[in-house]
Protein backbone atom coordinates (compact mmCIF):
# COMPACT_ATOMS: atom_id res chain seq x y z
CA UNK A 1 0.00 0.00 0.00
CA UNK A 2 2.99 2.29 0.66
CA UNK A 3 4.07 2.12 -3.00
CA UNK A 4 0.51 2.75 -4.19
CA UNK A 5 0.33 5.88 -2.02
CA UNK A 6 3.71 7.08 -3.35
CA UNK A 7 2.63 6.31 -6.93
CA UNK A 8 -0.65 8.22 -6.61
CA UNK A 9 1.04 11.20 -4.92
CA UNK A 10 3.70 11.38 -7.65
CA UNK A 11 1.15 10.94 -10.47
CA UNK A 12 -1.33 13.54 -9.25
CA UNK A 13 1.49 15.74 -7.92
CA UNK A 14 3.19 15.88 -11.33
CA UNK A 15 -0.14 16.54 -13.04
CA UNK A 16 -1.04 19.32 -10.58
CA UNK A 17 2.43 20.86 -10.98
CA UNK A 18 1.95 20.97 -14.76
CA UNK A 19 -1.55 22.44 -14.36
CA UNK A 20 -0.13 25.11 -12.02
CA UNK A 21 2.73 25.98 -14.38
CA UNK A 22 0.36 26.13 -17.36
CA UNK A 23 -2.00 28.43 -15.43
CA UNK A 24 0.89 30.75 -14.55
CA UNK A 25 2.14 30.87 -18.15
CA UNK A 26 -1.37 31.52 -19.43
CA UNK A 27 -2.03 34.28 -16.90
CA UNK A 28 1.26 35.94 -17.78
CA UNK A 29 0.52 35.75 -21.54
CA UNK A 30 -3.02 37.13 -21.06
CA UNK A 31 -1.66 40.03 -18.98
CA UNK A 32 0.97 40.77 -21.64
CA UNK A 33 -1.75 40.72 -24.31
CA UNK A 34 -3.82 43.33 -22.42
CA UNK A 35 -0.94 45.78 -22.00
CA UNK B 1 -18.39 36.12 -20.74
CA UNK B 2 -20.66 33.22 -21.60
CA UNK B 3 -17.75 31.16 -22.92
CA UNK B 4 -15.69 31.93 -19.78
CA UNK B 5 -18.52 30.64 -17.59
CA UNK B 6 -18.90 27.56 -19.77
CA UNK B 7 -15.17 26.96 -19.57
CA UNK B 8 -15.24 27.25 -15.76
CA UNK B 9 -18.06 24.70 -15.58
CA UNK B 10 -16.10 22.30 -17.80
CA UNK B 11 -13.08 22.71 -15.51
CA UNK B 12 -15.21 21.93 -12.47
CA UNK B 13 -16.64 18.91 -14.31
CA UNK B 14 -13.11 17.67 -15.07
CA UNK B 15 -12.11 17.97 -11.39
CA UNK B 16 -15.28 16.13 -10.29
CA UNK B 17 -14.66 13.33 -12.83
CA UNK B 18 -11.05 12.92 -11.66
CA UNK B 19 -12.10 12.79 -8.00
CA UNK B 20 -14.79 10.26 -8.93
CA UNK B 21 -12.21 8.11 -10.70
CA UNK B 22 -9.98 8.31 -7.62
CA UNK B 23 -12.84 7.07 -5.39
CA UNK B 24 -13.60 4.26 -7.88
CA UNK B 25 -9.92 3.23 -7.88
CA UNK B 26 -9.75 3.13 -4.08
CA UNK B 27 -13.00 1.18 -3.72
CA UNK B 28 -12.24 -1.39 -6.41
CA UNK B 29 -11.58 -4.95 -5.13
CA UNK B 30 -8.04 -6.25 -4.67
CA UNK B 31 -6.37 -8.16 -7.49
CA UNK B 32 -5.44 -11.54 -5.99
CA UNK B 33 -2.15 -11.95 -7.85
CA UNK B 34 -0.75 -8.47 -7.06
CA UNK B 35 -2.57 -7.23 -3.97
CA UNK B 36 -2.86 -3.49 -3.45
CA UNK B 37 -0.07 -2.61 -5.88
CA UNK B 38 -2.46 -3.43 -8.75
CA UNK B 39 -4.28 -0.17 -7.90
CA UNK B 40 -1.48 1.54 -9.81
CA UNK B 41 -3.28 0.16 -12.87
CA UNK B 42 -5.88 2.93 -12.53
CA UNK B 43 -3.32 5.70 -13.04
CA UNK B 44 -0.61 3.96 -15.05
CA UNK B 45 -2.80 2.65 -17.89
CA UNK B 46 -4.80 5.91 -18.39
CA UNK B 47 -1.63 8.04 -18.43
CA UNK B 48 0.08 5.96 -21.11
CA UNK B 49 -3.19 5.86 -23.09
CA UNK B 50 -3.29 9.65 -22.90
CA UNK B 51 0.32 9.84 -24.09
CA UNK B 52 -0.63 7.72 -27.13
CA UNK B 53 -3.69 9.90 -27.77
CA UNK B 54 -1.70 13.14 -27.41
CA UNK B 55 0.99 11.98 -29.86
CA UNK B 56 -1.68 10.72 -32.28
CA UNK B 57 -3.26 14.20 -32.19
CA UNK B 58 0.19 15.71 -32.88
CA UNK B 59 0.52 13.36 -35.86
CA UNK B 60 -2.94 14.19 -37.26
CA UNK B 61 -2.51 17.94 -36.69
CA UNK B 62 0.93 17.88 -38.36
CA UNK B 63 -0.48 16.18 -41.46
CA UNK B 64 -3.38 18.65 -41.52
CA UNK B 65 -0.94 21.55 -41.24
CA UNK B 66 1.07 20.32 -44.23
CA UNK B 67 -2.14 19.89 -46.22
CA UNK B 68 -3.75 23.23 -45.29
CA UNK B 69 -0.76 25.41 -44.21
CA UNK B 70 -2.99 26.81 -41.48
CA UNK B 71 -0.89 27.66 -38.41
CA UNK B 72 -3.66 26.74 -35.99
CA UNK B 73 -2.99 23.04 -36.73
CA UNK B 74 0.68 23.50 -35.93
CA UNK B 75 -0.27 25.12 -32.62
CA UNK B 76 -2.52 22.15 -31.82
CA UNK B 77 0.30 19.73 -32.74
CA UNK B 78 2.80 21.50 -30.47
CA UNK B 79 0.32 21.85 -27.61
CA UNK B 80 -0.66 18.18 -27.73
CA UNK B 81 2.98 17.04 -27.86
CA UNK B 82 3.78 18.99 -24.69
CA UNK B 83 0.87 17.36 -22.85
CA UNK B 84 1.95 13.97 -24.25
CA UNK B 85 5.44 14.47 -22.81
CA UNK B 86 3.93 15.26 -19.40
CA UNK B 87 1.73 12.14 -19.48
CA UNK B 88 4.59 9.91 -20.70
CA UNK B 89 6.72 11.19 -17.82
CA UNK B 90 3.90 10.45 -15.36
CA UNK B 91 3.42 6.97 -16.91
CA UNK B 92 7.13 6.18 -16.53
CA UNK B 93 7.25 7.45 -12.92
CA UNK B 94 4.08 5.49 -12.02
CA UNK B 95 5.41 2.42 -13.82
CA UNK B 96 8.67 2.61 -11.87
CA UNK B 97 6.79 2.68 -8.57
CA UNK B 98 4.62 -0.26 -9.68
CA UNK B 99 7.79 -2.06 -10.85
CA UNK B 100 9.40 -1.62 -7.44
CA UNK B 101 6.29 -3.03 -5.75
CA UNK B 102 5.97 -6.08 -8.03
CA UNK B 103 9.44 -6.76 -9.52
CA UNK B 104 11.45 -5.21 -6.69
CA UNK B 105 13.31 -2.94 -9.15
CA UNK B 106 12.49 0.61 -10.23
CA UNK B 107 13.99 0.20 -13.66
CA UNK B 108 15.09 -2.62 -15.95
CA UNK B 109 16.10 -2.50 -19.61
CA UNK B 110 12.92 -4.27 -20.63
CA UNK B 111 11.71 -3.69 -24.22
CA UNK B 112 8.57 -1.74 -23.20
CA UNK B 113 10.36 0.45 -20.67
CA UNK B 114 13.29 1.20 -22.96
CA UNK B 115 11.12 2.02 -25.99
CA UNK B 116 8.84 4.23 -23.88
CA UNK B 117 11.88 6.13 -22.61
CA UNK B 118 13.13 6.55 -26.21
CA UNK B 119 9.67 7.82 -27.22
CA UNK B 120 9.81 10.37 -24.39
CA UNK B 121 13.21 11.64 -25.53
CA UNK B 122 12.08 11.88 -29.18
CA UNK B 123 9.16 14.11 -28.18
CA UNK B 124 11.37 16.18 -25.85
CA UNK B 125 13.52 16.66 -28.96
CA UNK B 126 10.39 17.70 -30.88
CA UNK B 127 9.64 20.37 -28.25
CA UNK B 128 13.29 21.51 -28.31
CA UNK B 129 13.12 21.80 -32.11
CA UNK B 130 10.02 24.00 -31.81
CA UNK B 131 11.74 26.25 -29.27
CA UNK B 132 14.81 26.64 -31.46
CA UNK B 133 12.88 28.15 -34.41
CA UNK B 134 11.19 31.49 -33.61
CA UNK B 135 9.67 32.09 -37.07
CA UNK B 136 6.18 30.44 -37.00
CA UNK B 137 6.01 29.22 -40.61
CA UNK B 138 9.49 27.65 -40.58
CA UNK B 139 8.84 26.12 -37.15
CA UNK B 140 5.55 24.63 -38.31
CA UNK B 141 7.06 23.18 -41.49
CA UNK B 142 10.05 21.54 -39.82
CA UNK B 143 8.36 20.30 -36.65
CA UNK B 144 5.43 18.80 -38.58
CA UNK B 145 7.88 16.39 -40.25
CA UNK B 146 9.08 15.18 -36.84
CA UNK B 147 5.48 15.16 -35.56
CA UNK B 148 4.57 12.72 -38.33
CA UNK B 149 7.68 10.53 -38.05
CA UNK B 150 7.40 10.45 -34.25
CA UNK B 151 4.20 8.44 -34.33
CA UNK B 152 5.91 5.52 -36.07
CA UNK B 153 7.53 4.54 -32.77
CA UNK B 154 4.14 4.09 -31.12
CA UNK B 155 3.76 0.76 -32.95
CA UNK B 156 6.86 -0.92 -31.44
CA UNK B 157 6.12 0.71 -28.06
CA UNK B 158 2.60 -0.74 -27.96
CA UNK B 159 3.42 -4.17 -29.38
CA UNK B 160 6.79 -4.59 -27.61
CA UNK B 161 5.13 -6.72 -24.90
CA UNK B 162 3.83 -9.10 -27.58
CA UNK B 163 6.90 -9.17 -29.85
CA UNK B 164 9.46 -9.62 -27.07
CA UNK B 165 8.37 -11.49 -23.95
CA UNK B 166 10.39 -9.72 -21.28
CA UNK B 167 9.51 -8.57 -17.77
CA UNK B 168 6.64 -6.18 -18.52
CA UNK B 169 3.22 -7.83 -18.51
CA UNK B 170 1.24 -8.04 -21.76
CA UNK B 171 -1.22 -5.26 -22.64
CA UNK B 172 -3.70 -4.81 -19.79
CA UNK B 173 -6.69 -3.94 -21.93
CA UNK B 174 -7.42 -6.22 -24.87
CA UNK B 175 -10.94 -5.54 -26.19
CA UNK B 176 -11.28 -9.04 -27.70
CA UNK B 177 -9.95 -10.87 -24.66
CA UNK B 178 -11.03 -9.11 -21.48
CA UNK B 179 -9.81 -11.03 -18.44
CA UNK B 180 -10.70 -8.49 -15.77
CA UNK B 181 -13.46 -8.63 -13.18
CA UNK B 182 -16.36 -6.25 -13.80
CA UNK B 183 -15.66 -3.80 -10.93
CA UNK B 184 -11.95 -3.56 -11.81
CA UNK B 185 -12.73 -3.04 -15.50
CA UNK B 186 -15.36 -0.38 -14.59
CA UNK B 187 -12.86 1.48 -12.37
CA UNK B 188 -10.26 1.34 -15.15
CA UNK B 189 -12.67 2.67 -17.79
CA UNK B 190 -13.85 5.48 -15.48
CA UNK B 191 -10.22 6.39 -14.87
CA UNK B 192 -9.43 6.38 -18.61
CA UNK B 193 -12.48 8.60 -19.27
CA UNK B 194 -11.49 10.98 -16.45
CA UNK B 195 -7.93 11.39 -17.72
CA UNK B 196 -9.25 11.91 -21.27
CA UNK B 197 -11.42 14.79 -20.00
CA UNK B 198 -8.35 16.25 -18.25
CA UNK B 199 -6.39 15.98 -21.52
CA UNK B 200 -9.14 17.82 -23.42
CA UNK B 201 -9.14 20.68 -20.87
CA UNK B 202 -5.31 20.88 -20.84
CA UNK B 203 -5.21 20.95 -24.65
CA UNK B 204 -7.76 23.77 -24.73
CA UNK B 205 -5.64 25.93 -22.36
CA UNK B 206 -2.28 25.00 -23.90
CA UNK B 207 -3.67 25.89 -27.34
CA UNK B 208 -4.87 29.26 -26.03
CA UNK B 209 -1.36 29.90 -24.69
CA UNK B 210 0.16 29.01 -28.07
CA UNK B 211 -2.28 31.38 -29.81
CA UNK B 212 -1.34 34.22 -27.44
CA UNK B 213 2.38 33.60 -28.05
CA UNK B 214 1.80 33.65 -31.82
CA UNK B 215 -0.22 36.89 -31.61
CA UNK B 216 2.51 38.50 -29.50
CA UNK B 217 5.21 37.37 -31.95
CA UNK B 218 3.25 38.78 -34.90
CA UNK B 219 2.57 42.08 -33.08
CA UNK B 220 6.27 42.46 -32.25
CA UNK B 221 7.25 41.65 -35.85
CA UNK B 222 4.75 44.21 -37.21
CA UNK B 223 5.94 47.06 -34.96
CA UNK B 224 9.61 46.34 -35.53
CA UNK B 225 11.02 49.09 -37.77
CA UNK B 226 14.16 48.80 -39.83
CA UNK B 227 17.29 48.41 -37.76
CA UNK B 228 19.38 51.61 -37.51
CA UNK B 229 22.10 51.60 -40.15
CA UNK B 230 20.28 49.13 -42.41
CA UNK B 231 20.01 51.73 -45.21
CA UNK B 232 23.70 52.62 -45.08
CA UNK B 233 25.81 50.58 -47.42
CA UNK B 234 29.42 49.81 -46.63
CA UNK B 235 31.96 51.99 -48.44
CA UNK B 236 33.92 50.29 -51.18
CA UNK B 237 37.63 50.65 -50.80
CA UNK B 238 39.99 51.50 -53.58
CA UNK B 239 37.48 52.48 -56.32
CA UNK B 240 37.02 56.20 -55.58
CA UNK B 241 39.15 59.16 -56.75
CA UNK B 242 39.76 58.09 -60.32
Amino acid sequence: MRYVAIGYILTYGTLLTYVGLLAMRLRSARRKEQT
Amino acid sequence: MKSTRRSAWLDIAAIVVVLGALVFAMLSPKVESQGDSARMLFVHVPTIWLAYLAFAVTFAASITYLATRSLRWDLIAGSSAEIGVVFTTIAIIGGMIWGKATWNVYWTWDARLTLTAIMLFVYIGYLALRRSIPEPEARARRSSVLGILGLVQLIPVHFSVTWWRTLHQTNTFRPRDIQMDGPILAALLVSVAAFTVVYARLLRYRYELAQLHLAQYEAAAATEGPVAGDAVSAPTIGTSGA
